[in-house]
């Protein structure tokens, strides 16, 4: 199939000449080669689409993941955050999302599938040419080395070196570099990038630099958004309930826990109110006098002994949330060791002391669960669910400084123990 | 002398010769070429004709790259549709392209054409070379250049046609009139060359050119 051809008549005198009989035909090598494209052709590492018009480096593998990556997380916001964030924001929350969310999308399109800024290979009579300049620039070819495949010119009064590109033959223009994985010269060359699948060069330098722009701004955008929903939702909440975080987790006023007229206590029942005491009510002094001068020093040894009570309760606070790496840490203690038979004497003892004394103290409080030796099993309510772990890891588990110091066994033993036999410990401590 | 040749000879050997004008850097990555003329140009054109065609390209060029207020406003517009504009919207740049494009055919009809030679638009050249296109023949064994040709057999281009296939070749078609008067025949001979001009890079071949004489 013979495309029509466009037909340019330069010179009106020809009309004149009646003899001009037979137009010049082509030849049949060159019918065929009318309907070939120059993309298709093309001498790069390139694949093109839509007839040419669309552009990519061969390993182009990346793109569709950074699409991907792009629409999960776009699709993501707009169907689960936008909604919320609409109903109890504004209406402009998907309006400014959706605008950058095109232009993230168009600015990579276009950055993917735009031409970089090629240069096309040398045709062969150029190439010819510039061989020509390079053997013998000044006239001496006999030199056996092969000549130096530079050329110095100057650029605004400064030397510039042109390389010569084997593969393009030619010699680079300035700022020009051979990209290896397109096996193209690329003009302006910035790098080749894999994640848009294409390089990056004076074409597309504008068209990557909004892309990165509007993909940053969308992120951000995105990740204030779903921060916004996340203080919106779930603190508006708790502020217009007048609850905290730990007692709504807990569920400690909601009709879960067994009685139905269990409300919560501290709340005004009204969301305004609640609003109020909450955000704009007065903001209480602090009560630990940190700057304060401490007192003369017979009360030192008081305050010696108090600073054992806020310990024992962040110990029992921690045996909650961390039992599991302090489990890891008692088993790796050689104070596991030593309750093994096999195990050194001499340690035995120290640690196993106090237990006969803790044997006796949940007489007083009955431990809840049933089955629990009362030697390994401390009574404390917290405890419990560490029994089917090994009696060994729970008896020890809870005191770090049963790893190290086996001479305080007793004192420290007691401290993360039993939080509400404490009073009577310390008191016999002292 | 020459009227003993017959211009059947020149069936034999026609090879396209081509002198490339390269690009001047000496101001940066802008778009200019040489104006220096080239020593194997010398005898073909006249070396004024050959400045002023290059500065008027410099200039052109020059006018595309231009920085200014339209450029920046053509950025800032095209940034702000996050450059769709380009994809339904001529650029400045295309604009001044097309003018080339019209001043380079311009000068082929009326200036170099006749010479025997053509000009080639730089953009087809990657913007790398300005090239200079003529047909070097082999008449009797001695090499010359079709101007050289023209003006030994006082021969004019009567015509120029240009044929461009679909962009990807050209075909120069040049009439010419040989207006040398063959002593014995007293005959006007009309040769109509047709050559093939900055074909594609892979076929070589097509630089060779075609002669279809007719006595």
């Amino acid at each position: 199939m013979m495309k029509k051809r466009e037909y340019q008549q330069i010179d009106p005198q020809a009309l004149a000449t009646p003899r001009l009989t037979p137009p010049p035909r082509p030849l049949p090598e060159q019918k065929a080669k009318q309907a070939r494209r120059k993309w298709e052709v093309f001498r790069g590492k390139n694949r093109f689409y839509c007839d040419g018009r669309i552009i990519l480096a061969r390993q182009s593998g990346v793109l569709p993941l950074t699409l991907g990556l792009i629409l999960v997380t776009s699709g993501l916001f707009f169907i689960f955050d936008c909604p919320f964030l609409v109903k109890h924001l504004t209406g402009f929350i998907p309006a400014i999302g959706g605008v950058l969310f095109v232009f993230v999308i168009i600015s990579l399109l276009q950055t993917s599938f735009t031409d970089p800024g090629i240069l096309p290979r040398a045709t062969p009579e150029e190439a010819a040419d510039i061989e020509k300049q390079i053997e013998n620039p000044d006239g001496s070819s006999s030199s056996y080395r092969p000549p130096p495949r530079t050329k110095e010119i100057l650029i605004n009064q400064q030397v510039v070196k042109l390389k010569y590109c084997f593969t393009c033959k030619i010699f680079r223009p300035p700022r020009t570099s051979h990209c290896s994985l397109c096996d193209n010269c690329v003009e302006r060359f910035d790098h080749h990038c894999p994640w848009v699948g294409n390089c990056v060069g004076k074409r597309n330098y504008r068209f990557f630099y909004t892309f990165i722009v509007s993909l940053s701004l969308l992120t951000a955008f995105i990740f204030g958004c779903v921060t916004t929903h996340l203080a919106l939702s779930f603190h508006t909440y708790l502020i217009a309930a007048n609850l905290t975080t730990n007692e709504d987790i807990k569920g400690s006023f909601t009709a879960k826990s067994g009685n139905e007229d269990v409300g919560n206590p501290y709340s005004y029942n009204s969301i305004i109110k609640n609003c109020c005491s909450v955000l704009c009510g007065p903001m209480p002094p602090s009560l630990i006098d940190r700057r304060g001068f401490v007192p003369s020093d017979d009360s030192v040894q008081t305050s010696a002994v108090e600073t054992e009570l806020p310990a024992a309760k962040n110990d029992i606070n921690m045996c909650t949330e961390g039992s599991k790496g302090l489990l890891e840490t008692a088993s790796r203690s050689p104070l596991l060791a030593s309750s093994c038979p096999q195990a050194k004497p001499q340690a035995v003892p120290s640690v196993l002391d106090p237990i006969p004394e803790f044997s006796a103290s949940p007489a007083s409080h009955p431990p809840k669960v049933t089955g629990g030796r009362p030697s390994s099993n401390p009574p404390h309510k917290h405890h419990s669910h560490h029994r089917s772990k090994g009696k060994h890891a729970i008896s020890q588990s809870h005191n770090p400084a049963n790893k190290s110091s086996s001479p305080r066994p007793l004192q420290s033993y007691k401290g993360d123990k039993d939080s509400k036999s404490k009073d009577v410990r310390f008191k016999s401590v002292n | 002398m020459a009227e003993t040749h017959s211009l059947q000879d020149l069936r034999q050997a026609a090879v396209a010769s081509k002198v490339f004008v390269q690009r001047d850097y000496t101001s940066g990555t802008i778009c200019r070429f040489q104006t220096k003329f080239p020593a194997e140009m010398e005898g073909r054109i006249d070396k004024q004709q050959f400045e002023e065609t290059m500065q008027t390209l410099n200039n052109l060029f020059a006018e595309a790259e231009k920085l200014g207020g339209r450029s920046y406003l053509e950025g800032c517009l095209a940034c702000l549709t996050a450059y769709t504009i380009f994809l339904c919207m001529e650029t400045h740049y295309e604009k001044v392209l097309k003018k080339i494009a019209k001043y380079i055919q311009e000068q082929n009809e009326k200036i170099y054409a006749p010479l025997g030679l053509l000009l080639t638009d730089p953009i087809e050249r990657g913007l790398r070379v300005v090239s200079f296109s003529t047909w070097k023949m082999e008449v009797n064994g001695q090499c010359c250049w079709l101007p050289s040709f023209l003006n030994i057999y006082s021969c004019v281009v009567k015509s120029v046609v240009q044929f461009r296939m679909k962009s990807c070749w050209r075909l120069l078609f040049l009439r010419i009139e040989a207006l040398a008067q063959d002593k014995i025949h007293q005959r006007v001979h009309v040769c109509n060359m047709v050559g093939l001009l900055d074909s594609e890079p892979a076929s070589p071949s097509h630089d060779v050119l075609t002669l279809l004489l007719h006595m």
